[in-house]
């Protein structure tokens, strides 16, 4: 155990000890430049006296075969023939199409090996041509979990032309005095300071800040930042861009932004200009914004010339300028980092291809061993499986299926539906009978015999469950079919057997009974709404209401005519003005 | 020999210009460097017409021709045809041509014994070709470009095509024109070499950028560096030895 901690002491590197000023001793003697085997690569020099590779295309003495049509030839004389000359057109026409898809081919080639390779080449090129916006420095002090890392800092401040390692010893320790400028602008918020080198030693950690211990030890000597409304809400983008794209808003808000970009340039501008002593002196001026905002910074007028050397951009991506945007920048800029080294992190890349496509097809052998046992996946014991199916069939009312299928499995149809608890010991007729399918009912009693005494979890039989009227009289319908002898009817409670006629005559005088209670309220209702027109009309009267037939009474046929046209007039006019 | 020059900071001497083994034409401009190169390769071997085509300069792109004529697109002005009439040796036949592709230099590839021409030519047009320039005609294109006045540099040595020529297109070519084919490029890597340069059985012009590699595969392919002494012996030492014998 001590000896896992003590090693692990020994690799861990403190983030605070990697301040690029302020480098501990022991990490800046152990960096070396970092090379990839790529920088050495051969560019062949051109000797003029060397002789030039040429050998030319001798013509055959005898042509044999023809290229466009495909075919073995005899002589050029082929070439002038008209199939010859047809098959050249449509070759032409059929390789422009060819073309194409054959680019399109090429785009989604999902050769795996293929892709690795164009990966491959690709983040080659990117350590070729140093995209990275790093210098990357080995270390015999990353071990153990930083095994294969590598330190990185930002290239923005190192001088392009010393080697990166000797500025890390002398130069960028010996400007810890000095100071630097950052300036963000972005959707109308501006955020400037000028930072101190010398960072906040004695700060501790504030819990509440959302910064890290390093950004909060950022030394500011002076900030500023300010915000005006200067963005389309919406939409997006500056007002003076929607400007310049053509289309010229009048709107009160168009206008309120076209000053506020106007004074936020002033207030810039000002600033600059007031912090011109300290900006002389600043080792390096970080700008983050876009090239019309940052041409109110950098101008000929301003102190800040734009062939500065010290001018550089923030090399990467920042939030909403803002104070603690900036120390934030700032913390992230003088910091060496960590990181993994491009090529073994190329081959984790690899590994993690390599190990997706296996997971992948861990899952596809899956589904297929699934789909192929796929019968083995309800985990429903036989009996279950049978009553799930019955009440299949009772729901849709399929009762020559339902029948044939007890036949064949040989169900006892008086069993109560499994599983229990959710059944609570109905037998088939039950659940028919709850759910009212006659028909089911009827054939369950007559055609499978089923028993009606059966009673359920709480002591009922099919007959109480019964949904309505309709279907006990299918029971008694079935008392009467059956007759008094095969079933014990008063121990399953069912009323007395009535034959088809008497449940037809029972039916039709509920629906008649029910017919004259229907008609009955609809007296009622006509009834109630003839006297509530009877008032409106004595209130009509007594306000002189003059709907357009009442006036129109009483004039003759011209006058009508003519008020008809005016209303129709008035009509249009309102049309018109919506 | 092969020289280099430039017409107006051009280096598309195939379009300002065109050679043939009996005579040469040249644009009218400023450059007179351009015009000296042409008169201190040619001397006073060939005569030299500077002259405008349906008032354009781009004249090697507008005609095309050979030792026997020359073919005039049909927008040439009347003035200019009685210019060329006059300037030009009266056994040089002068044609208009009523073609709808009228910049016969891009369509029209031609040496004193064959033309490669665009696939979409007249046949009226392939018949004034084969008449008046007495040649045999072709349609062809030039690994996939119909505009073969363009993509290939044609002599009664040699052939320079367009650099991504396929070996076999190139056998095909060199088999129609029975002379060797070479794929190369001309002004430091440019594939159109109709265009970037001219070239006759004993000279080329080629774009001031062309490289001493290109210049050295358009010497040999066109067999320029013939005139050198040595060669006489090398070249002629069957036909020498035997008279001798």
């Amino acid at each position: 155990m001590t000896e896992m901690t003590e090693a692990s002491k020994a690799s861990y590197i403190k983030k605070d000890s990697l301040y690029i000023f302020d480098l501990n001793t022991k990490i800046v003697t152990s960096l070396k430049n970092y090379t990839t085997e790529v920088d050495a690569v051969e560019i062949p020099q051109y000797n003029p006296h060397d002789e030039v590779q040429f050998n030319p295309t001798k013509p055959k003495s005898s042509m044999d075969f023809c290229s466009t049509c495909n075919i073995e030839i005899e002589g050029r004389e082929h070439f002038k023939s008209d199939s010859h000359n047809q098959n050249l057109k449509r070759s032409l026409k059929f390789e422009n199409t060819n073309d194409d898809s054959d680019e399109s081919i090429s785009g989604s080639d999902d050769d795996s090996e293929d892709e690795l390779d164009t990966i491959q080449e690709d983040d080659e090129i990117n350590i070729k041509a140093s995209q990275t916006p790093f210098h990357l420095f080995e270390s015999d002090l990353l071990t153990d979990v930083n095994e294969g890392k590598l330190f990185a800092g930002y290239k923005c401040l190192f001088d392009k032309d010393l080697d990166p390692v000797m500025q890390l010893k002398t130069n960028i320790p010996n400007s810890i005095d000095g100071k630097s400028a950052i300036f963000m602008i972005g959707g109308g918020h501006f955020a400037g300071c000028i930072v101190s080198h010398n960072r906040l030693k004695n700060q501790t950690y504030n819990k509440k800040s959302t910064l890290n211990l390093n950004a909060q030890q950022v030394n500011l000597l002076k900030q500023k930042s300010f915000h005006r409304y200067t963005t389309r809400r919406k939409q997006g983008g500056s007002q003076s861009a929607n400007d310049s794209s053509g289309s010229v808003a009048h709107s009160a808000g168009a206008s309120i932004r076209r000053y506020n970009e106007m004074a936020l340039e002033q207030e810039i501008k000002e600033l600059i200009k007031s912090w011109g002593n300290e900006l002389k002196d600043c080792e390096y001026i970080f700008i983050k914004a876009n090239v019309k905002n940052r041409k109110i910074l950098v101008n000929s007028e301003s102190c800040l010339k734009p062939k500065d050397p010290r001018l550089m951009t923030l090399p990467f991506n920042t939030r909403r300028p803002t104070s603690s945007e900036l120390k934030r920048s700032w913390a992230e800029l003088t910091y060496l980092k960590i990181i993994d080294d491009p090529k073994t992190a190329l081959k984790i890349q690899e590994e993690k291809v390599k190990k997706l496509k296996e997971i992948e097809l861990l899952k596809k052998s899956k589904v297929q061993a699934s789909t192929s046992a796929s019968s083995v996946e309800p985990e429903l014991s036989e009996e279950e499986r049978q009553s799930e199916e019955i009440i299949g069939f009772i729901k849709k009312s399929k009762i020559p299926a339902l029948v044939a299928y007890i036949k064949k499995h040989k169900y006892d149809i008086n069993n109560p539906l499994l599983p229990e608890d959710k059944y609570q010991g109905m037998t088939p007729l039950h659940y028919a009978s709850q759910s009212g399918q006659k028909q089911v009912v009827y054939a369950l009693l007559t055609t499978l015999k089923c028993d009606p005494t059966k009673q359920n979890m709480y002591g009922k039989t099919a007959w109480q469950v019964a949904k309505d009227d309709v279907i006990k009289h299918q029971y008694q319908l079935a008392r009467f079919k059956l007759g008094e002898d095969v079933i014990d009817w008063e121990l399953a409670n069912v009323g007395q057997a009535l034959s088809k006629e008497e449940i037809q005559k029972i039916e039709a005088k509920v629906k008649h009974e029910e017919q004259e209670i229907v008609e009955e309220v609809m007296q009622k209702e006509l009834e109630k709404l003839r006297l509530q027109k009877q008032e409106e009309r004595k209130n009509d009267k007594k306000i002189g209401g003059n709907s357009e037939l009442q006036t129109m009474e009483g004039m003759t046929d011209e006058q009508k005519r003519a008020y008809m046209r005016e209303v129709r007039a008035r009509a249009a006019e309102a049309r018109m003005k919506r | 020999m092969a020289t280099r020059t430039q017409f107006e900071n051009s280096n598309e001497i195939g379009v300002f210009s065109k050679l043939t083994n009996s005579y040469c034409l040249v644009t009218l401009g400023a450059s007179e460097n351009f015009y000296s190169a042409f008169e201190q390769e040619l001397g006073d071997s060939i005569p030299m017409a500077h002259t405008t085509i349906a008032g354009t300069r781009i004249i090697g792109r507008m005609t095309a021709g050979n030792r026997r004529g020359l073919l005039v697109p049909t927008q040439t002005t009347d003035q200019e045809l009685q210019h060329l009439r006059n300037t030009l040796p009266d056994e040089i036949r002068i044609q208009r041509v009523e073609e709808r592709l009228s910049a016969l230099g891009n369509v029209v590839c031609c040496n004193d014994y064959v033309a490669l021409v665009h696939p979409d030519v007249d046949r009226e047009t392939e018949e004034i070709i084969s008449d008046v320039l007495g040649v045999e005609v072709f349609r062809t294109t030039i690994s996939g470009n119909v505009l073969v006045g363009s993509y290939c540099s044609l002599s009664n040595q040699g052939a320079l095509v367009h650099a991504q020529t396929s070996v076999q297109d190139q056998e095909e070519l060199s088999s129609l024109l029975q002379v060797p084919v070479v794929a190369g490029t001309v002004n430091r890597g440019s594939a159109v070499v109709g265009a970037g340069m001219v070239v006759n059985d004993y000279v080329a012009v080629t774009g001031l950028d062309t490289t001493a590699p290109e210049l050295s595969v358009i010497e040999s392919i066109f067999r320029l560096h013939d005139a050198h002494p040595d060669s006489i012996s090398k070249n002629l030492r069957d036909t020498l030895i035997e008279t001798y014998s």
